[in-house]
C-alpha cells in the first residue's frame, strides 16, 4: 500500500468501515510512514476542534420546554432494567437516560443490592428456645386435635360400616325385622311402657271438638297450678335481679331527661302484673299483662326515637339561617 | 417429606410434623412481625400468638399449593390487631413529652440483635418512611415472595393496582434508602 492508497482509504479509516484485512494494511503503512501519521493526526486533531461540546443544561433546558423531564419515565422501567424483564429497545434508552442522570444511576445502583436484601429479609431466626415455647403454647390445643381427629377416623369407620350394611341383599329384610320386634316390644306385650296408647290416641283422634274443648280444658285446669308454682320458684329466683334492673335502667333514662321514662314505668307496672299473675296460674291475664308490656316497650322505643328529632327541632328554630346556609351549600352542590 | 405430607399429618395431630412446620415458617413469621411492629421482644410474642391461630386454624387449611399465602394472611391479621390493641392501651406509666415521638413512630432498636447488620437496619429504616400500602406491597412481594395474585386477595386490592404499585413502592424504597444513606453520610462528615 502506498500513502495514495492510505489517503484514499483515510475516510472509511477513520469511520471504522473497513474490513479487517484492510484495516491491517493500513495500521502496517501507518507504522512505516511518518508522512500518514502526521497526517491523520492533523485530520483528527481537526475533527475533534470541530466537536464543540454543548452546555451541560442543554438538554434539561430542551426537555423542559419540550417533552417534561425524563426522569419519572425513566423510574417506571429501572426495576425491570434491574431486574432483566425489560425489551431490548426500551433498556437501550433507558440506558442512554442513565448515562446522563445521577440520581437515576443512584437508584440503579441501589436497586442492585436492594432486591437481594430485601429477600433475605424475609427470615429473621428467632432465639433456639422460641420453637420450644411455641410448641408449649400450642400444646392444650394439642390434645383437642388429636380428639378431634380421633372422633373423624371412628365417623369415617363407621360410616364405611354402614356403606357395607347398606350394599347387602338382606339389609332389607333385617331391618323389617328389628321394627317389627321393636313395634312389639314397645306396644304389645303385657309390660310394655305403651301399652294402651293407640287406642287412646284414636279416641283423640275420633273426639269431636267439643269433646275436644273439654279435653283441653281439663288439661288446662290440671297444668294451671303446676305452670304458677314453677312460676313461682322462676319469680323468687329472678324476680329481684329483673326488678333490680328495671329500675337502674329506669334511673338512668330519667337522669338523662328522656320522654320514655313515662312508657318504661308502665312496662315496668305490666311486667310486675304479669309475674303476679303468673303466679297466681292465671295464664290468661298473664299473657294480656305480657301484652301490655309489649305495647309500652314499643310507646318507649318511639318516644326514645322522637327525642331526638325533637332535639333538632329547637336548635332549628332557634338558628333558621343555618339551614338556610345548608340547603344553599346542597344546591351548590 | 413435602409440605403436603406435613400438612396432612399435622391435621392427624402429628405433633412431630407440626414440630417441623414450625421450624420451617418460624423464622418467615418473625421476619412479617418484626415488620409491623418494629421490636424484637414485641415481635417475638406476637411470632408465637400468630403459630397458635394457625394451629387452631389448621384445619381450614387443606391446600399446601397455597400454604404459604394463608400463614401470610394470618400473620399480617394477626399483626394488624396487635398494632390496634398496643394504640388503644393506654401507657402503663407516665412519659415525658420529649419521649413521646418515640411512641408516634417506634423504630428499631440500635442495639437490636437480630439487626446487626448495618445495610439491613437502613432498609428497615427506610421501609417505616414509605406508606402503610408500600411497605405491605415490599414486605409481601419482595421479603415474602408472594405472587401479585396472592397479594391482591390479602391486601384486597385489584391485580392491576398492585402491578402498577410494585415497581413504584420499590423506587420509593430505593430513593428513600439513599436519602437515609447520604443523610447519614453527611451527618457523620
Amino acid at each position: 500500500m502506498d500513502c495514495r492508497d492510505w489517503e484514499e482509504l483515510l475516510d472509511d479509516y477513520l469511520a471504522g468501515k473497513l474490513p479487517p484485512p484492510r484495516q491491517r494494511a493500513v495500521e502496517e503503512h501507518l507504522a512505516a510512514c511518518s508522512g500518514c501519521r502526521e497526517l491523520l493526526d492533523t485530520v483528527r486533531g481537526n475533527l475533534d476542534s470541530l466537536q464543540t461540546p454543548a452546555p451541560e443544561d442543554l438538554t434539561g433546558a430542551i426537555l423542559a420546554r419540550t417533552s417534561g423531564p425524563t426522569c419519572p419515565r425513566a423510574e417506571e422501567r429501572l426495576c425491570d432494567l434491574v431486574s432483566g424483564a425489560l425489551a431490548a429497545g426500551e433498556a437501550q434508552l433507558v440506558r442512554a437516560h442513565l448515562e446522563h442522570c445521577r440520581r437515576c444511576q443512584a437508584l440503579v445502583v441501589t436497586l442492585r443490592w436492594l432486591l437481594p436484601e430485601l429477600r433475605e429479609m424475609g427470615e429473621l431466626q428467632p432465639d433456639p428456645a422460641f420453637t420450644a415455647e411455641v410448641l408449649r403454647a400450642t400444646a392444650p390445643l394439642r390434645r383437642r386435635v388429636e380428639r378431634r381427629a380421633a372422633w373423624r377416623a371412628h365417623r369415617r369407620g363407621l360410616a364405611a360400616w354402614w356403606r357395607r350394611q347398606l350394599l347387602r341383599p338382606r339389609f332389607a329384610l333385617e331391618v323389617a325385622y328389628m321394627a317389627t320386634v321393636l313395634i312389639v316390644a314397645l306396644f304389645g306385650t303385657p309390660i310394655s311402657p305403651l301399652q294402651g296408647s293407640a287406642p287412646r290416641a284414636l279416641a283423640v283422634v275420633q273426639a269431636t271438638p267439643g269433646s275436644l274443648g273439654q279435653a283441653l280444658a281439663g288439661a288446662y285446669a290440671e297444668l294451671s297450678p303446676r305452670i304458677g308454682e314453677l312460676g313461682r320458684d322462676a319469680w323468687q329466683v329472678s324476680g329481684a335481679h329483673l326488678t333490680g334492673a328495671l329500675h337502674s335502667l329506669e334511673a338512668d333514662l330519667a337522669a338523662r331527661g328522656t320522654r320514655a321514662a313515662p312508657a318504661l314505668q308502665a312496662l315496668r307496672a305490666e311486667a310486675r302484673s304479669s309475674g303476679e299473675a303468673l303466679l297466681d296460674g292465671e295464664l290468661v291475664q298473664t299473657i294480656a299483662h305480657l301484652r301490655g308490656a309489649g305495647r309500652a316497650l314499643e310507646r318507649a322505643w318511639q318516644d326514645w326515637r322522637g327525642r331526638a328529632a325533637g332535639a333538632a327541632a329547637p336548635a332549628r328554630e332557634a338558628n333558621p339561617r343555618v339551614d338556610e346556609n345548608s340547603d344553599q351549600e346542597s344546591r351548590d352542590g | 417429606m413435602d409440605l403436603a405430607e406435613i400438612l396432612e399429618r399435622c391435621h392427624a395431630g402429628d405433633e412431630l410434623a407440626w414440630e417441623v412446620l414450625v421450624r420451617q415458617y418460624q423464622s418467615r413469621i418473625c421476619a412479617i412481625a418484626y415488620t409491623y411492629v418494629g421490636n424484637a421482644e414485641e415481635a417475638r410474642d406476637l411470632a408465637q400468638e400468630i403459630f397458635v391461630r394457625v394451629y387452631r386454624r389448621l384445619n381450614s387449611c387443606r391446600d399446601a399449593r397455597g400454604f404459604q399465602a394463608w400463614l401470610v394472611q394470618i400473620a399480617r391479621n394477626a399483626c394488624i390487631d396487635h398494632l390496634r390493641r398496643r394504640k388503644a392501651r393506654p401507657p402503663a406509666q407516665d412519659i415525658p413529652v420529649e419521649k413521646l415521638h418515640h411512641l408516634a413512630a417506634p423504630g428499631p432498636d440500635p442495639e437490636e440483635e437480630w439487626v446487626r447488620d448495618a445495610r439491613k437496619r437502613l432498609v428497615f429504616r427506610a421501609l417505616q418512611t414509605l406508606s402503610k400500602i408500600n411497605r405491605e406491597i415490599i414486605l409481601l412481594k419482595d421479603m415474602q415472595g408472594l405472587a401479585l395474585e396472592e397479594i391482591a386477595r390479602t391486601l384486597d386490592l385489584p391485580l392491576g393496582t398492585v402491578k402498577s404499585r410494585t415497581n413504584r413502592a420499590r423506587i420509593e424504597l430505593a430513593k428513600a434508602v439513599n436519602e437515609l444513606s447520604s443523610g447519614g453520610a453527611a451527618a457523620a462528615s
